[in-house]
């Protein structure tokens, strides 16, 4: 019986239902094959009201929306451009930071690709990159700074794991310190495979530079002048303790509001009751799962199914690195046809436990399940980003795939020494 | 129909301008006179509650939630058709579910008094619940009938 219904849930969820219903359903079937009132159901679901750390999610995804439909893009590129245009694969160099910016702003939505593209593309290819080169690194980079403050995913991570007892406390904060080694050896390995690969020059002989000139820089600083003082104060105000996370959330989203609608005038304010919904559907449907998936890990706590897990791996896994090195294959899998927050909602309360278990520290398994996740975006066959990217440059799959496939290799390392070298996530822990 | 529409989305929006105002206040006041609306705090989570449900319900109009669609890839367009229809009456039925159960939530609160922030009462912050599942439940039931388009990527 219990059988059947694990899986008519699974065919339900893999024919194309909403998550969240699948969820509430296996929920709703285990309280009751418990016995247990169905009200619990929404007893858990109103336990978001409990975590004060959701606030920023809403309030940092509105804030990337009004950032994605300003010209915050092109603002950012030609900022960083003015700094790194000058070193040799400058312009490879200008893509992949300013794709992590951006996609730690915005949220790993597919915006990266979208808006930064779109202006890196061309300018690559003008510049004598080739073309496969190109787009490998536009569609791999379009997921890159999902171990950035503060990126949505990443706060997901840190209030599921809190909301579990697994008896090892941390900060939310500990977790945005945590991704900044990880980032910076992912960056770090790119740009050095690209100063190899092009070390005799492009297809076409050289790779043209931007020389630098204090003109440009100054230009491009005083273009940027409204942001900068954005991550000033949100990466300040979070590290040096000043603000909470949501107290950062919330003065980001009106400062954005300010920048981008008042200043730059980037944005009209017949625009923003679009943006409001396009963000808030988003939010509301990473909510919804939340609040389901805590009801249903509640469910699966009380049936210690954690624990039996835990139990069943220990008697086949006694080697924690064995542990981590199926931990990545399951993950990327995941990471392939899972969305992102889906898969952490899902994932996390099964996988934190017996983790932990194994002695890994839930803040290294929070930056090893994200970069996982990261290179899921651009895994064939069905990675997100391939699509997006497949979409919007007209290119079909194959060709994405073949593009991609040099970097999935160079991200794979990074994240193979990310989940062997827990020092890297948790040197600045105490 | 259009009703409901318009007024989910004025909500929202008037919602989340109001969350981003109160929460900015907190942040503000406490910053610069050390003290701030002692119930802020507790009003700015339900707001986000009832952001999320907005949200969702209006994420139900056009069957916007986030999935798995692995099997429909590979199936003939009748039959990914068939499977739609399939799969959103059992999420019409799941949410019906729900909405009775949070209806005897709320009930259940609206007998004990209970009090979410200052002077207002729980089940009033939790009375998004039942409404967001049944309007949700209704759309569902709506798309068996008439599927709606998906937004592409």
């Amino acid at each position: 019986m219990i059988w059947l219904a694990v899986a008519g849930l699974l065919l339900l969820a893999l024919s194309g239902a909403p998550l969240f219903a699948v969820l509430l359903a296996a929920a709703m079937t285990g309280f009751w094959a418990s016995e247990i009132e169905l009200t619990v159901v929404a007893i858990e679901l109103y336990r978001i009201v409990d975590t004060p750390l959701l606030v920023a999610l809403p309030l940092f995804t509105f804030a990337g929306y009004v950032l994605s439909a300003a010209n915050t893009s092109q603002r950012l590129v030609d900022l960083v451009q003015s700094l790194f245009g000058a070193l040799p694969g400058g312009l490879a160099i200008v893509g992949f930071v300013a794709c992590a910016v951006f996609t730690a702003l915005t949220g790993a939505s597919g915006v990266t690709i979208v808006a930064l593209g779109a202006l890196l593309l061309p300018a690559m290819l003008s510049q004598g990159y080739s073309e496969r080169f190109s787009l490998g690194l536009v569609t791999s980079s379009g997921s890159l700074g999902l171990l950035i403050v503060p990126s949505v995913p990443l706060i997901l991570y840190g209030v599921i794991a809190q909301q579990m007892d697994v008896g090892v406390s941390f900060s939310i904060v500990d977790l945005f310190k945590a991704g900044v080694l990880p980032v910076l050896l992912m960056l770090g390995m790119l740009i050095g495979w690209t100063l190899w690969k092009h070390r005799k020059g492009g297809p076409d002989g050289g790779i043209s530079r931007q020389p630098f000139t204090r003109a440009e820089f100054g230009r491009a600083l005083w273009a940027a002048r409204y942001e900068l003082p954005l991550p000033v104060v949100v990466l300040g105000g979070i590290f040096s303790g000043v603000f909470a996370v949501s107290d950062a959330a919330a003065v980001t989203a009106l400062y954005v509001i300010a920048a981008e609608v008042l200043l730059y005038r980037d944005v009209k304010w017949q625009q923003v009751p679009g943006l409001v919904i396009d963000s808030m559907v988003m939010v509301g449907g990473i909510l919804m799962i939340l609040g389901v998936a805590l009801a249903f890990t509640n469910f699966l706590v009380d049936a210690q199914i954690p624990q039996q897990l835990f139990e069943f791996m220990q008697a086949h896994v006694s080697n924690p690195l064995m542990f981590l090195l199926l931990l990545n294959v399951l993950l990327l899998l995941l990471g392939a046809i899972l969305d992102i927050f889906a898969a952490t909602v899902i994932m996390v309360p099964l996988l934190l436990p017996v983790a932990v278990g194994y002695g890994i520290h839930p803040v290294h398994l929070g930056i090893i399940f994200l970069a996982n996740m990261q290179i899921g975006y651009f895994t064939p066959p069905i990675g997100m980003n391939l699509f997006i990217a497949s979409f919007r440059f007209r290119k079909p799959m194959l060709e994405l795939y073949s593009a991609c496939w040099p970097f999935f290799l160079v991200l794979l390392t990074a994240v193979l020494i990310i989940t062997y070298v827990p020092w890297l996530s948790l040197v600045f822990i105490t | 129909m259009r009703l409901l529409r318009g007024i989910e989305t004025g909500l929202l929006v008037l919602l989340l301008a109001g969350l981003i105002g109160l929460a900015a206040w907190q942040v503000l006041a406490r910053f610069f006179f050390d003290s701030g609306l002692n119930w802020g705090d507790a009003f700015v989570r339900v707001l986000v509650l009832w952001i999320a449900m907005l949200g969702a319900m209006i994420a139900a109009r056009t069957d916007d939630h986030i999935r798995i669609d692995l099997i429909a890839r590979f199936l003939s367009p009748g039959a990914q058709q068939l499977v739609r229809r399939l799969s959103a009456l059992m999420t019409a039925l799941v949410l019906g579910l729900f909405a009775w159960a949070s209806v005897g939530f709320v009930r259940m609160e609206f007998e004990d008094g209970a009090v979410a922030f200052a002077t207002v009462p729980a089940w009033l912050c939790e009375s998004i619940m039942p409404v967001a599942a049944a309007v949700m439940c209704l759309r569902y039931l709506m798309h068996v009938v008439k599927l709606p388009e998906r937004k592409q990527a």
